[in-house]
């Protein structure tokens, strides 16, 4: 019984940081993000204040169940994923973001669908997308940004948490 | 605890009315005067308007589905009443000012982070890998509710915006730390200044807090800006000629550990800037 709302619960939290991950790339697709960042942090304060409170609330499941390896991988992803926010303060010209804006669709789609799909298949997906990323990088941003190092340490924060979104979606 | 004793109150108020003055359902006055109580800070008046109108909306469609009108009249009078009770206590017993609150709930979210920054850094450097869960805290969420008058103003938008972006570092800082290696070569080198850093980072924390609890600023806050300076250096020295190819990980999260230092100092700075021109 207590596994089984344990599951429930962590399912439920890993729903809300594959929310939370496409609100950040949202927030990178829209150019609104400037008049608006008020808007736009109010439904980030609500997704990662529900994480917490939720998780919190796991934490006392948490001490009856031996296991608790995904509790602490959802902890991690959550700060890995909080990580990759932070790019919408770092780079001052928010256009920049378009040359990803094709990647970080095809991410939000497979994200949305992560716990369902064929583990392989959406690994394969996830690496060409990843690949794609550090294409990118090499031929367009490091010419085109003035900040290529903030870059370097967004697409290095994506894949953890990419790795750690696929573990997870594994795992549950 | 003080919002519960203020709803017994209003409980209390509502049951003695609804005994002298009821004519429906004993019970209607003071659910009605519970249900509009519960209301975030600073929409009392109007989420309670909301709540009073929802309910009249479901006694109507009450009423609708058992056909019969004869307790509509008298239904309706006691959830008015209870209305009142309940928004008119909200207001009148022990009210909550929203903007000393605000501050308070400020206070208490700044000082958790600034301890939490502070343990972080010398439980990294201390090489003692704790075994307590990373908490962290953000503002309550009625700050956020729609439709805050504190929140039409540009000035505390801003604010807010910023203190959840020092919780937003913190959260980074601690995932990167807990990937980094404190014994290697870099970190090691790196120790005294980023203490150093710590140390001026912490005073500005308290500025902060001694700011918002409407203390005199003490003397001798630093901006830490040589301190950041210093890490910067330190970062630079390590690789002279530039990044190095191919970027190893230990690289690339030493950086993203600067950079959030840098982003910490900076929003620090601009909260300082923030109160300074609020004149707070």
């Amino acid at each position: 019984m207590i596994n089984a709302l344990f599951h429930w619960m962590m399912k439920r939290n890993f729903k809300k940081l594959v929310r939370l991950q496409q609100l950040y790339f949202s927030i990178y697709l829209n150019k609104d993000y400037a008049d608006q960042d008020f808007f736009y942090e109010r439904k980030l304060h609500y997704l990662k204040a529900r994480f917490v409170k939720e998780m919190n609330f796991s934490r006392f499941v948490c001490k009856k169940m031996r296991n608790n390896a995904i509790f602490n991988d959802l902890n991690d992803l959550f700060c890995v994923v909080i990580s990759t926010g932070s790019l919408r303060y770092r780079v001052k010209d928010h256009a920049t973001f378009e040359i990803f804006s094709v990647e970080m669709n095809e991410l939000s789609t497979i994200l949305a669908h992560i716990d369902k799909m064929n583990e392989l298949k959406t690994q394969e997906k996830l690496h060409a997308i990843m690949k794609r990323f550090d294409d990118l990088y090499e031929t367009t941003l490091q010419v085109v940004s003035n900040e290529p190092l903030k870059f370097i340490i967004f697409i290095d924060e994506l894949k953890a948490a990419i790795h750690l979104f696929q573990k997870i979606a594994s795992e549950i | 605890m003080k919002r519960y004793f203020i709803q017994l109150i209003a409980i209390l108020i509502s049951l003695a009315v609804s005994f002298f003055f009821s004519h429906a359902e004993m019970f209607l006055l003071p659910l009605s005067t519970l249900i509009v109580m519960q209301t975030p800070n600073g929409l009392v008046v109007r989420r309670g308007l909301e709540y009073f109108l929802i309910m009249v909306l479901l006694l109507i469609f009450y009423t609708w589905l058992s056909g019969s009108m004869a307790m509509m009249n008298y239904r309706l009078y006691d959830i008015g009443l209870g209305t009142l009770i309940g928004i008119a206590t909200n207001l009148f017993v022990f009210p909550v000012k929203t903007d000393v609150e605000f501050r308070k709930s400020l206070i208490v979210v700044l000082r958790s982070y600034s301890l939490q920054f502070s343990q972080m850094l010398e439980s990294f450097f201390s090489d003692k890998k704790s075994n307590n869960l990373f908490e962290i805290q953000f503002l309550p969420n009625w700050i956020f509710a729609n439709g805050l008058s504190l929140m039409n103003d540009k000035g505390h938008r801003h604010f807010v915006v910023m203190v959840e972006r020092i919780a937003e570092i913190l959260c980074s800082t601690h995932y990167i730390l807990q990937q980094l290696d404190p014994n290697e070569d870099t970190p090691k080198k790196m120790q005294d200044s980023i203490m150093l850093y710590q140390k001026k980072i912490i005073t500005i924390f308290e500025g902060l807090i001694q700011v918002l609890s409407l203390k005199k600023l003490s003397e001798g806050v630093d901006d830490a800006s040589d301190a950041i300076i210093a890490v910067h250096e330190i970062f630079r020295s390590i690789t002279p000629d530039g990044p190095p190819v191919p970027l190893s990980k230990e690289y690339v999260l030493l950086a993203a550990f600067i950079e959030n230092l840098t982003d910490l100092r900076y929003v620090l700075i601009r909260l300082g800037q923030a109160l300074r021109g609020a004149g707070a």
